[in-house]
């Protein structure tokens, strides 16, 4: 079982297209959903696919030593506090004695890449489960437009109901969020810059709104731990100032159909180079999910779960719990702010920032 | 209990029977135009990108101000104007005695107008598949 548990954010900064392949819906290319829910999501597979291609991007092999390193960044940095012989060399017990460990062309592993196959899961050879798991990111703000103010973030209830209970597996439960949310429908904080004479515009539709303080508290709690207030993080004054004003909690029915309904639809072509037009059939449409949406999974850690305590690596400790918190720590360290999640690549698509709730 | 599981399959199923019957609809009032046949095929599946994008009252009104006497697009109205009259709709439908569909949909409240959406986007998905797979593509 897990023995420790995190929550963290996802933040899109640029659009996002988990996309879901081919469906008989109105968009050739939908993004992935809840079944029952329609509420857009972020399968658990691609989003750990896209967290360990972040750490072992922070290799780089050292052709003339035949050895991987470690960039020399502030990632890894802060990593390096953590796990100070994290660039040894790998060694491992054959046949009683102790050799290099090595990839397939000779180049010397270091105990980087053994703590990435204790917590990811090993790619090949001795098959044994990772140490982490993450869930399927669920939605938690969606960006729509406002009449007044560029544009708002909704959520509702039965997703805020669902932010807490996740809390609470993270064994966070804080008082900000210990209320009944069904009583918030079609609240926003005070002094919000969105109303117009107690109703806000969002894309066309109107809503009839009241402001409240225990909104203005849950507003002020989530931009708190979104956007925090470190010296690094400090571009996000803005964003944060904005969440603490610009939120409406809608009824689960309307979030359900602005998820459904205002999404970025985005039509794309393939161009013929020698004529210049449209190739034949080469037309389609893309879903994707706006930047500023906010979604957060959790990221569970259990022991390393390998036979041999010296397979362990920098990941050892004393007790269950401390292996746990040490793949926790490892992650928590070593993860990039910036992930790229997603199609579409190399069209700006899918870089979304991580911040891990403290 | 019986009821109830006539009311679900009716739901997708009656949408589905007069989506098909507009497409064979589209075919006989252009027949032996391919050209108008493949705008109508084509209209079909551009008009719910264009709900989803612009919203149900710009592209009804887009599609009001395209339509000419006997093109596709005005054909599509009254197809849509059809069935938000026939008793194929959930929640919402538009009474007999309304004259314009885009003149109703715009006088609806916030609620109603997002119910009607969803049923033409629900509508509208059936007919983009039909459309698909009756009106032949000619090379």
């Amino acid at each position: 079982m897990f023995k420790k548990i995190k929550l963290f954010f996802i933040i899109a900064e640029t659009p996002l297209h988990p996309g879901s392949g081919g469906e008989l819906g109105l968009v050739d290319l939908p993004i992935q959903r809840e079944r029952y829910t329609d509420f857009p999501k972020i399968e658990a597979s691609g989003l750990k696919g896209c967290i360990r291609e972040a750490f072992e991007s922070q290799l780089t092999l050292d052709k003339q030593n035949k050895q991987y390193r470690l960039l020399n960044n502030e990632v890894i940095g802060c990593l390096k506090k953590e796990f100070k012989n994290i660039e040894e060399i790998w060694r491992e017990k054959k046949n009683g004695k102790e050799v290099e460990n090595t990839d397939r062309d000779g180049n010397k592993l270091i105990l980087y890449q053994q703590a990435i196959n204790n917590i990811f899961g090993p790619e090949d050879g001795e098959a044994h489960a990772g140490a982490l798991a993450f869930t399927d990111a669920r939605i938690l703000l969606f960006p729509v437009k406002s009449l007044k103010g560029v544009f708002a973030w909704i959520t509702c209830p039965m997703v805020l109901e669902r932010f807490k209970e996740d809390l609470r597996l993270a064994r966070e439960i804080p008082n900000e969020l210990n209320i009944d949310f069904s009583t918030l429908e079609n609240t926003l904080p005070q002094q919000t810059n969105i109303c117009i004479e107690s109703k806000v515009v969002l894309e066309e539709y109107t809503f009839e709104v009241r402001e409240s303080e225990t909104t203005s508290k849950i507003a002020e709690f989530l931009s708190e731990k979104i956007f925090p207030d470190t010296n690094t993080n400090a571009p996000y004054k803005f964003w944060r100032k904005k969440l603490e004003k610009d939120l409406v909690i809608l009824s689960n029915d309307d979030f359900t159909q602005f998820v459904k309904t205002s999404t970025e639809i985005i039509t794309r072509t393939k161009i013929d180079n020698k004529t210049g037009t449209v190739a034949s059939g080469a037309l389609w449409t893309e879903e994707y999910l706006p930047q500023d949406t906010i979604l957060y999974s959790l990221a569970m850690a259990s022991p390393v779960r390998v036979e041999k305590e010296e397979a362990k690596g920098v990941l050892k400790g004393n007790t269950p719990e401390e292996e746990a918190k040490k793949v926790l720590e490892f992650f928590e360290s070593g993860c990039p702010e910036v992930l790229q999640i997603g199609g579409n690549q190399t069209i700006g698509k899918g870089l979304v920032r991580i911040q891990i709730f403290k | 209990m019986a009821e109830k599981e006539s009311f679900i399959t009716k739901l997708e199923k009656g949408r589905a029977e007069f989506a098909y019957r507009c497409v064979e609809e589209a075919k006989q009032t252009f027949q032996g135009e391919s050209k108008k046949q493949k705008e109508y095929k084509s209209y079909v599946k551009k008009i719910p990108s264009m709900v989803l994008s612009n919203g149900l009252g710009q592209t009804l009104a887009f599609v009001k101000a395209k339509s000419k006497k006997e093109n596709a697009y005005d054909l599509i109205y009254k197809q849509l104007t059809e069935y938000m009259k026939s008793n194929h709709t959930t929640r919402i439908s538009m009474q007999q005695s309304e004259a314009d569909l885009v003149k109703w949909v715009i006088s609806c409240n916030s609620q109603d107008y997002r119910y009607i959406t969803q049923e033409i986007l629900a509508f509208l998905q059936w007919l983009k598949r039909f459309a698909e797979g009756l009106i032949e593509e000619e090379e």
